[in-house]
C-alpha cells in the first residue's frame, strides 16, 4: 500500500460519524449470517464411500474382537 | 487412494489402529496370559521363539505408535481445517465488522450492546460448529451461552452444585443470561455456586464455568460421562449430584468448555460452550482457542459496557 492510499484509509477512518453504530452492528450481524450459511451448507468432511467402507469394515473386525474377548472371558469365569 | 492423504481420514485410521491394538494388547493379557508368561521364561534360551510375547509386544507397541500418530494427524487437520481460504476470508470478514462495531459502543444503547453480544456469541458457536463439522464424524449442535456472576439470593439455596453449608461462603452465582440458540435442554435456572477466596470452601469451586471464572484460564470437559479428572476437592454428594445430571443430560450435552471472559486483566463472565458429541474444541483445542481468542475479548468489553450502561 503506497503512503498516500495509507493517509486516506487513516483518514476515513477519522473521519468516521459517531453515530452509525447500528449500521455497523447490523454489518456484524449481516457477516455472522453469512457465516453461519456457510456452516451449514458446506459439506466439510472427507467421507467418502470408499472411507466409509473402509472405517465400517476396520470397525466390524474390532468390533468381532471384542466379541470374541467378551465371550472367552465369560465362558472362563463360568467354567 | 487419493482420499488416503486426508488428514482427517489418516486420524481416524490411526483411531482405529489405536483400538484395536487396545483391545488386542489387553485381550491377549487377559486370555492368554500364561502364555505370554512361558515365553518370557523361556525367551533366552537357545533355539525358542517367544512369537506369543513378540505379538503382544508388538500390539502394545503399536497401541503407542497409533496414539501418537492419531494427535499428529488431528494437528494437521487442524491446521488444514482452520487455515481453508473459503473459512478465512469469511471469518475475517465477521471479525473486522465485529471491530468496527467496537468504534463507538459509548454511544450505543443497551438494546443494540445485547444485540451486538448475541451476534457475537453466534460467531463464537459458529466457528466451534465449522471446526467440528470439518473434523468430527458426527454433525451435531453447538451452543454456546454466557453465564454472568449474579450476587447469591435465596432461590440460589437450591442449587444442585451447592455444597451442604456452602451458602454463606458464596461470592457470586454464574447463571446463563443469554444463548446462541434456544435450546430446552438446557435448564435456564441452572445456577453454579463460585465461593470466596477467602473462605474454607475456596477450593470447592466446581469445574466448568466457576473454575474458569476463579482462575481465568479456559476449562474444556472433553466427555462430561468421564469427568473423574476434574472433580478437585468437590464433596461426594455434589460429585454425585454432578453425575447424574450429565448422566441424565446425555443426549444433549456430552461435552462443554467454559471460557473466562477478561476486561483489564479480570474475569467479568464466562461464554460455555455446549456440544453434544464428545470433544468439544476436538483433539488439539489450542488452534481452535486462537480463532475464538479475538471474539472472547470483545464480548468482555461489550458485557462491561451493556453493564454501565442504563
Amino acid at each position: 500500500m503506497s503512503q498516500s492510499n495509507m493517509s486516506v484509509c487513516a483518514g476515513q477512518a477519522v473521519a468516521r460519524p459517531v453515530g452509525d453504530y447500528s449500521a455497523n452492528l447490523q454489518a456484524f450481524q449481516a457477516s455472522v449470517r453469512e457465516f453461519e450459511a456457510f456452516v451449514e451448507s458446506k459439506n466439510l468432511r472427507p467421507i467418502t464411500p470408499a472411507f466409509r467402507a473402509l472405517v465400517g469394515s476396520l470397525f466390524s473386525i474390532i468390533g468381532l474382537g471384542l466379541g470374541y474377548v467378551v465371550l472367552e472371558l465369560a465362558l472362563r469365569l463360568t467354567r | 487412494m487419493s482420499f488416503l492423504r486426508h488428514p482427517t481420514i489418516r486420524k481416524w485410521i490411526a483411531h482405529a489402529g489405536e483400538f484395536a491394538s487396545f483391545l488386542v494388547f489387553s485381550g491377549f493379557s487377559v486370555l492368554r496370559g500364561d502364555l505370554i508368561k512361558t515365553d518370557w521364561t523361556h525367551a533366552f534360551e537357545k533355539n525358542y521363539q517367544p512369537k506369543y510375547l513378540l505379538g503382544w509386544a508388538l500390539a502394545g507397541l503399536s497401541l503407542g505408535l497409533c496414539r501418537v500418530l492419531a494427535g499428529r494427524f488431528a494437528k494437521a487437520e487442524a491446521r488444514g481445517v482452520l487455515s481453508a481460504p473459503d473459512f478465512i476470508e469469511k471469518y475475517r470478514k465477521m471479525l473486522s465488522a465485529a471491530i468496527e462495531s467496537l468504534s463507538v459502543p459509548a454511544g450505543a444503547d443497551r438494546g443494540s450492546l445485547e444485540a451486538f453480544e448475541n451476534s457475537l456469541l453466534e460467531a463464537i458457536a459458529d466457528t466451534v460448529s465449522y471446526y467440528r463439522k470439518a473434523t468430527s464424524l458426527v454433525n451435531a449442535t453447538v451452543t454456546a451461552n454466557l453465564m454472568a456472576p449474579v450476587t447469591p439470593a435465596d432461590e440460589h439455596k437450591q442449587s444442585l452444585w451447592l455444597e451442604e453449608g456452602g451458602f454463606q461462603y458464596l461470592h457470586r452465582v454464574l447463571i446463563i443470561t443469554k444463548t446462541s440458540r434456544q435450546e430446552l435442554d438446557i435448564p435456564a435456572d441452572l445456577a453454579l455456586p463460585v465461593y470466596r477466596l477467602d473462605s474454607p470452601m475456596k477450593g470447592r469451586n466446581i469445574f466448568g464455568a466457576p473454575e474458569a471464572f476463579v482462575t481465568g484460564e479456559n476449562n474444556v470437559i472433553d466427555f462430561t460421562l468421564w469427568p473423574f479428572g476434574y472433580w478437585g476437592r468437590c464433596s461426594w454428594s455434589v460429585r454425585k449430584r454432578a453425575y447424574s445430571y450429565f448422566w441424565r443430560h446425555q443426549k444433549t450435552l456430552r461435552s462443554f468448555a467454559s471460557l473466562p471472559l477478561k476486561y483489564k486483566g479480570n474475569v467479568v463472565a464466562v461464554v460455555n460452550i455446549h456440544y453434544k458429541w464428545i470433544r468439544i474444541l476436538g483433539k488439539q483445542p489450542e488452534p481452535l482457542i486462537d480463532f475464538l481468542v479475538p471474539f472472547l475479548l470483545i464480548l468482555g468489553y461489550i458485557y462491561v459496557a451493556k453493564e454501565a450502561t442504563p
